[in-house]
């Protein structure tokens, strides 16, 4: 820990593809350096029906850049009159956050979403100054990562269904926190699909 | 980190608390009856802590915005609102010139009917981040407060319950702290607005008088004179 400041806050977050579906989950802790303050903190946003965006690192970060991608998102959802595609949002988070590349805000993000029409999935992610990724069937982000990385390679399997979905990243997400100091304290898994949205809350390892 | 600042949450109130003292060069205690609540509006209320001018200064920036918003457009704030203008104001000033070393504890009771949670508590760190929960602190109290805010809380919790369980933080900060929180105010928001209640005093600590045993030394017990 010391003197980091993307793990200052702790949190971790995790997205998997499947086949039509896509997954996306995140601890809630919130605590500075060793000392939980809350465990109500999660760290997925929704910006469109089919669109989610996970933010970890320095918890002030996460909600201002959160915020600020809402307003610019609100803004082109009113110009455009229509909805946000998974691209476009992942396009407008990383030139939001290279923006700041010479002071940057400390959040690694994920993008996650679906074309409800085609069943096309998206998961990217970016780190903290908007680098692209490609379209990838899993990524993390957070302290616990490298962990969940492990994991969620071993759990993954082309095409799965949502239930399938649902359980590989769970196991994961808790196993993978249990490793963690900064992480933990219940999970949130969102699993997407083309006609609905499962929230669901996982009561993992309380501490 | 020595001022204790503590937010308890219950059934339609939220409880603020403060210690009273100012102390300067870590050792000397100079003012007892320091007020650290600055009012935002009717029914919302935040507490400050940290670097002295920071504090007032960010803390009257936020509560006469706050009110000048009620004049303009004639509604007050509910404290989720004030909340989360004070957590952006917060954040804007941390990248800017002018950054404030102050934690706040912003809670308060929605006249909105609409809001399901009417009693609202949050906690901001001098960074920006906040987080809603049942019991907030900052500070070195904070170690005490949410530990026994973990024990004592639960749903529903009445008035009287949340005196005890602030009068069990403030024994244990009077027992652990070398600040001594000589004494803790204490203020009340629920329906009918900011009431303070009576002030609350670390419980006096009872030490046994040493043992006469203690004062004997085995040479003592050397009869040299016969």
């Amino acid at each position: 820990m010391g003197d980091d400041i993307l793990s200052y806050n702790g949190g971790v977050a995790l997205a998997m593809k499947g086949k039509e579906c896509v997954a996306i989950a995140c601890d809630k802790r919130y605590g500075v350096q060793n000392r939980t303050i809350a465990t109500n903190f999660t760290k997925i946003f929704q910006y469109s029906d089919h669109c989610f965006v996970a933010f970890c690192g320095l918890a002030t970060d996460v909600q201002t850049v959160s915020e600020r991608l809402k307003f610019r998102t609100n803004l082109y959802e009113l110009r455009e009159q229509r909805k946000l595609k998974p691209v476009v949002l992942y396009n407008m988070l990383t030139n939001l956050l290279y923006e700041r590349r010479f002071g940057p805000y400390f959040v690694f993000a994920l993008v996650v979403g679906l074309d409800p029409k085609t069943g096309e999935t998206y998961v990217y992610d970016s780190d903290n100054i908007g680098a692209v990724s490609d379209n990838v069937n899993l990524a993390t982000v957070g302290t616990a990562s490298e962990y969940i990385f492990g994991l969620g390679e071993l759990f993954f399997k082309p095409n799965m269904n949502s239930d399938e979905l649902f359980e590989a990243t769970s196991q994961a997400l808790l196993n993978g926190v249990d490793r963690d100091s900064a992480s933990g304290w219940g999970a949130v898994v969102y699993v997407i699909e083309k006609d609905k949205v499962t929230v669901r809350e996982l009561k993992g390892r309380q501490d | 980190m020595v001022e204790s600042v503590i937010g308890i949450r219950g059934k339609d109130f939220v409880l603020l608390a403060q210690d009273a003292n100012t102390t300067k060069y870590g050792i000397l205690n100079m003012k007892f009856d320091t007020n650290r609540l600055f009012k935002l509006s009717e029914h919302c209320a935040m507490l400050a802590a940290g670097e002295p001018g920071d504090v007032v200064q960010f803390a009257e920036y936020v509560g006469k915005n706050i009110q000048l918003y009620k004049m303009i457009n004639g509604i007050e704030l509910s404290p989720y609102a004030c909340a989360n203008f004070t957590r952006h104001e917060m954040a804007t000033s941390l990248r800017s010139r002018n950054s404030f070393l102050a934690n706040l504890v912003v809670g308060g009771y929605s006249t909105n009917e609409r809001d399901q949670n009417r009693a609202q508590l949050y906690s901001i760190d001098y960074l920006g981040a906040m987080v809603s929960a049942n019991v907030v602190a900052h500070g070195f109290c904070q170690f005490f407060a949410l530990g026994i805010g973990d024990r004592l809380w639960k749903e529903d919790l009445t008035v009287d319950e949340a005196l005890f369980m602030l009068q069990t933080i403030v024994n244990e900060l009077g027992k652990r702290m070398a600040a001594y929180p000589h004494c803790v105010f204490v203020r009340i928001i629920d329906a009918q607005g900011i009431r303070v209640l009576d002030n609350m005093y670390p419980e006096k600590i009872h030490v046994a008088k040493p043992s006469e045993g203690e004062l004997q030394t085995s040479a003592d017990m050397m009869d040299i004179h016969s």
